[in-house]
């Protein structure tokens, strides 16, 4: 079990829906078919399988992939079920087509651009008008260093990134200083850039950085660096008892992380697209 | 210059409205001119904790509607005639609260006292938001327990940066941690959490610690703030607390397990 997993981890295909997760760290539940009863437990045992990740962990609703529309008293039914699961629907993603408005208004959720469904699609470099959006989401991480409770998302009309696609970015200036405690709901993104966080991230707290992370105090949150892509960004870390590492897509939670490591100094690395947890200063 | 003070959790039922009353009990006692808020709108119990629910005729929304003045509306604590008390009301429309009149109600205080505690609702919706938004100093209330601990540090990452200090980039609001409902034995069975455990989480020393203790709900029902209960272990933990809110060292008591008596540890009493 010491394997990293990827990001998207496929269920089978008689899955009802699948949770994955996504840009920002946030997680999508792509539905497949509309059996409320089975989507209900198949999330439920997800969040029961890592619930220091997953309860209450604020959700996408991603259901592009289903064969028929819902109707509204099933709309309503199924969000209830995910409030049920220990999920917190969030955002609705949809590609622009004649279904989404209908699809936005029924479940009454701001929508977010859908997001590719294969891993490491080849994109071009997003043109900059397209993510003013992010830039956005950046300036405020900037000016304050902390986003409040809610996750960033991008607007409709900004163009989907794939999760683990391979732009490289080249860091504009410097790193995203962060020196008060990163606590449970926030969320620090160093866009472009390395993050480092001189202070404590506690459960709960989300660090982004499209570079390398940096953390002085003790990391209990999750940590996902190299989020556009960049495999060899690392995460480096003083206090390592994070809910969640990721570089590049490639991720481990708690349950996977060696108990020993547990506390310790580490710096965590991709290693022939495995992710690597290693003490600091072994070599 | 007069200073407001929230008392806030995330999490319900942890002791806010116990520590609100008796924090305020507690500058009262020590001259300050104190008035304690209830914030928690359609129900509000610091009147019954206080010991005044019979003498609420307007609340705090009555104010911000203008359908009284503020003095009309400030209760005299019948204890303290530097203590006043400021009812919630019992409506259920959440939206009574305004930010507009939070402020005005507020600087309406200002003017009048040194001391300003705001008894926080559970959550951090509108109220909870409101309660903290103006405050110049945080008592964030925290049980011995993971979910608690676990709201506490959302509820202090709200209060770095969604207080009215905050956004103005005017200065960081000075937080206190409150552990309330500690209790040794539970923490030595390993039911419960340590003062060590919940420093270490959050990132914070404890500027008091509250045993769990019966008198609590004595001195609920008689409408008697606890800390005014010189006897109770409670009681003297306010009051310790208070007085390092004041600035004063005070050393750490009732944290550890009591050493039970030859006799008591014969015949198992406790
Ligand atoms: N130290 C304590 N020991 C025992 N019971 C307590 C203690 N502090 C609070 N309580 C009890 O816990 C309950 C909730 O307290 P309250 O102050 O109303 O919490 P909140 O305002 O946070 O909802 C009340 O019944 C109160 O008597
Ligand atoms: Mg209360």
């Amino acid at each position: 079990m010491n394997e990293g997993n990827t990001v998207t981890r496929h269920s089978s295909p008689a899955a009802p829906c699948e949770l994955r997760q996504g840009r920002y760290g946030l997680f999508t539940v792509r539905l497949n078919l509309l059996d409320l009863g089975a989507i209900q437990a198949h999330l439920s045992d997800q969040v029961a399988s890592a619930p220091g990740l997953l309860e209450n962990a604020p959700v996408v609703l991603d259901p592009s992939a289903l064969p028929e529309l819902p109707a509204a008293d099933q709309a309503e039914d199924l969000l209830a079920r995910l409030r049920a699961a220990g999920l917190q629907p969030l955002a609705l993603a949809h590609a622009p087509d004649a279904d989404r408005d209908y699809l936005a208004q029924l479940f009454r959720l701001p929508l977010v651009a859908a997001e590719p469904h294969r891993r490491l699609a080849k994109v071009e470099d997003p043109e900059p008008a397209q993510t003013d959006a992010e830039s956005v989401a950046a300036d405020a991480a900037d000016a304050m260093s902390v986003e409040p409770a809610a996750p960033v998302l991008e607007p409709e009309h900004s163009a989907p990134l794939p999760a683990a696609a391979a732009p490289a970015v080249a860091p504009i200036g410097g790193s995203l200083y962060v020196n008060s405690p990163v606590r449970s709901g926030q969320q620090v993104y160093a866009k472009g850039r390395d993050l480092v966080v001189t202070a404590a991230v506690s459960a709960g707290a989300e660090l982004i950085a499209d570079g390398c992370i940096h953390v002085y105090g003790r990391l209990a949150g999750k940590a996902l660096a190299g989020a556009r892509g960049d495999e060899k960004a690392r995460i480096y870390c003083l206090n390592f008892q994070p809910e969640l590492v990721s570089i590049a897509g490639q991720y481990r939670l708690i349950e996977s992380i060696p108990a020993e490591m547990r506390g310790q100094a580490v710096e965590v690395l991709l290693d022939n697209e495995r992710l690597d947890i290693r003490a600091l200063g072994t070599r | 210059m007069s200073e407001v003070i929230v008392v806030t959790s995330g999490k319900g039922g942890v002791g806010k409205t116990t520590s609100s009353a008796s924090i305020a009990c507690g500058f009262a006692r020590r001259g300050k001119k104190v008035v304690v808020v209830d914030f928690d709108i359609g129900l509000r119990n610091l009147d019954l904790i206080m010991g005044c629910e019979r003498r609420v005729v307007y609340d705090f929304v009555n104010v911000i509607n203008n359908d009284c003045s503020l003095k009309q509306a400030l209760i005299k604590d019948k204890r303290f005639d530097n203590l006043s008390v400021l009812a919630a009301s019992q409506t259920r429309d959440k939206d009574a609260l305004t930010q507009e009149g939070v402020e005005r109600v507020l600087n309406g205080l200002r003017e009048d006292f040194d001391i300003i505690i705001c008894d926080s609702p559970a959550g951090i919706e509108r109220g909870a938001h409101l309660a903290m938004y103006y405050a110049d100093r945080a008592v964030v209330v925290v049980n011995p327990e993971v979910s608690s601990v676990r709201d506490s540090d959302r509820v202090l990452g709200l209060l770095a940066s969604k207080t009215s200090k905050a956004e103005q980039g005017s200065g960081s609001i000075s937080e206190h941690l409150l552990l309330t409902r500690y209790s040794p034995e539970r923490v030595a069975s390993g039911d419960m959490m340590s003062v060590a455990d919940v420093e270490e989480i959050l990132g914070l020393k404890v500027i008091g610690v509250i045993p769990e203790s019966q008198s609590v709900l004595a001195a609920s029902n008689a409408g008697v703030p606890v800390i005014l209960d010189e006897a109770s272990e409670a009681g003297m933990a306010y009051d310790d607390a208070v007085a390092r809110m004041c600035g004063d060292e005070r050393p750490m008591r009732f944290t550890e397990l009591k050493k039970k008596g030859l006799l008591n540890r014969l015949f198992g009493g406790g």
